[in-house]
């Protein structure tokens, strides 16, 4: 059996080793069950309800003329856009704005201040746009999307970020500076500095039962020092 | 020392559910991927070529007028179907004839199957009116298939989820990480409860940090490999006799127990149980806090200090109760005690 200074050892060597994961599992935690998931989902930057409105009366053209003026098509979508009701067609691989109001077809991407204004229009925060930028490049925090993408930031806490498709003005995603510390706390937590997504990876288990052997030595020294027993 | 008396304090306080994080972190990091993943054995359907000539959207436009978001054609289904999206929600219809789209058994089954890569038979798909809040908040129809559950939207007939065994034990194992132990609407880790943890948690490092420094800082940390110093340290029995010499390495009771214990202690160096007492025959050094807590006034005065509170260096000092001199004789009767061998 293990003496209590044996235990001690183990305990504090443990600690040595992997302390300072341990500090970082228990500062990151900490950071992400204290800050609001739904405000770190940037939920707050965002109107509950979306506003723009299809003017019914407005849309001339129907599926059927673009079917049969296009020929076979993938997929289809009436939507709002800033320049009034459009279809969004899919065909071979390429996507096509065609107007519902006169059937022309609409540019491949949105001028700045029709993406500002569809941000404006998304947009609850207090803050004023103050950048908007066409990206070929999403960058880190929205790397999944398929460029191009309009981004368009505002003033205000965490300098709140707005993804817009760059063809149909619609919101794609939001971002602040609290998401990117949060991102950065996730990857610190998991131990996964790659892909930041995978928690099966060899260093987080192997730190982790280093980790459980010490705490569960701290316990058996709390139960040894519990009570101060006179000689 | 108060460090780690706090140390110990929050320790009682929070220990276990630390515990109960590193066990399930562990878990969830060492179970097989494929087992916890939810998608395992889901198909998703990419679109194909709308085959059906589309209608005219007139009496959906008029019918949604002053609420139409958009109308998007959906592919989940044998035959297309069109989603009006409306600032009250989803609206689904058939497209041909156009008419309110009520999916039918036969539609139903076939999306499961259609969703499902696995080989087990498909069971009749069941409505569940009232579902948990974490599959979804309005009807859906449960197929079952093996131990693969898959669940399907009753408005639009779209899978939401695919769930199994290992979804389960996901949950459970989730629901004690984030101690969310009543997860009606979904798994959440922004309670009250985890946020204080994980603030007495946070204390527990911090506290557990500073006592390493300061006892570091003291030398009296308990290590395996606390080298031996060039100091000797001189131990005498109670009628100041001298018993052994030993090199010095980090505190007293390190120095004196290095190779075999001799001098006895419960709490291993806590400078919790006061067993390790020592009196020192010249200069006994400042009392500490735990000298102070474990001792009587008397026994300062008289020079006794816990061996464990102070770093070892050239001293004389003598065990200071009988039942410390009965343990020493008993562990190095009939043995030869290293004593000076280092
Ligand atoms: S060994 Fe327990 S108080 Fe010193």
């Amino acid at each position: 059996m293990i003496s209590s200074a044996g235990t001690r050892k183990i305990h504090n060597s443990l600690n040595l080793v992997v302390g300072i994961q341990i500090m970082i599992w228990l500062i990151t935690g900490c950071y992400m069950v204290l800050m609001d998931i739904n405000f770190i989902r940037g939920q707050h930057l965002i109107a509950p309800t979306q506003t723009a409105v299809i003017a019914a009366d407005t849309v001339k053209v129907q599926p059927a003329d673009i079917q049969s003026r296009l020929g076979p098509i993938s997929s289809f979508r009436l939507l709002a856009h800033p320049s009034g009701p459009a279809y969004l067609v899919n065909q071979n691989e390429r996507s096509l704005l065609i107007s519902a109001v006169d059937g022309r077809t609409l540019p491949e991407t949105l001028n700045r201040n029709q993406a500002i204004e569809a941000a404006l229009a998304r947009f609850n925060g207090a803050g004023e746009p103050i950048t908007a930028a066409l990206l070929e490049t999403p960058p880190d925090e929205v790397s999944w999307i398929t460029p191009p993408v309009w981004q368009v930031s505002f003033t205000g806490v965490g300098q709140p970020r707005l993804y817009l498709n760059a063809q149909t003005g619609e919101l794609i995603s939001k971002r602040h500076d609290y998401w990117q510390v949060f991102d950065l706390f996730w990857m610190l937590h998991i131990m996964d500095y790659d892909t930041r997504e995978n928690i099966h990876n060899p260093l987080l288990q192997i730190a982790a039962s280093l980790a459980l052997i010490s705490a569960l030595s701290g316990i058996v020294l709390l139960w040894v020092s519990r009570r101060r027993r006179p000689l | 020392m108060k460090w780690q008396k706090w140390h110990r304090i929050l320790a009682w306080m929070a220990g276990l559910q630390m515990i109960l994080w590193l066990i399930t972190g562990l878990t969830l990091s060492l179970l097989p991927a494929d087992l916890l993943n939810d998608s395992k054995d889901r198909v998703r359907s990419s679109p194909n070529v709308i085959a059906t000539p589309l209608p005219d959207l007139t009496p959906l436009l008029r019918e949604h007028g002053d609420k139409l978001l958009g109308v998007d054609v959906a592919h989940h289904l044998p035959q297309a179907v069109y989603q009006v999206k409306t600032t009250e929600g989803n609206h689904w219809y058939r497209i041909k004839p156009l008419a309110p789209f009520t999916p039918t058994m036969a539609e139903l089954t076939w999306v499961a199957a259609a969703s499902y890569s696995g080989s087990a038979p498909l069971s009749r798909p069941e409505l569940i009116t009232s579902p948990a809040q974490s599959i979804s908040s309005t009807p859906v129809y449960l197929v079952t298939a093996g131990d693969t559950q898959i669940y399907i939207d009753a408005a639009s007939a779209r899978v939401i989820a695919h769930k199994h065994a290992g979804s389960q034990i996901k949950q459970w194992l989730l629901m004690i990480h984030f101690m969310d132990y009543f997860p009606d609407n979904g798994l959440g880790f922004n309670a009250l409860p985890i946020q204080i943890m994980a603030l007495l948690a946070l204390t527990i490092g911090l506290s557990g940090v500073a006592t390493l420094i300061s006892r570091g800082l003291a030398g009296t940390l308990v290590l395996p490999f606390n080298l031996a110093g060039s100091k000797t340290l001189e131990v005498f029995d109670l009628e100041n006799r001298p018993l052994a010499e030993f090199k010095c390495r980090g505190s007293l009771l390190q120095s004196i127990n290095h190779k075999q214990k001799t001098l006895t202690t419960r709490c291993g160096g806590g400078g919790s149980c006061g067993m390790c007492r020592l009196r020192w025959l010249e200069d006994a050094p400042e009392p500490t806090k735990q000298d102070r807590f474990a001792l009587s006034e008397a026994m300062l005065a008289e020079g006794v200090r816990l061996g464990c509170q102070h770093k070892a260096g050239n001293m004389k000092v003598a065990l200071s109760t009988p039942a410390q001199q009965k343990y020493w004789q008993r562990q190095t009767y009939d043995d030869t005690h290293p004593a000076t061998k280092d």
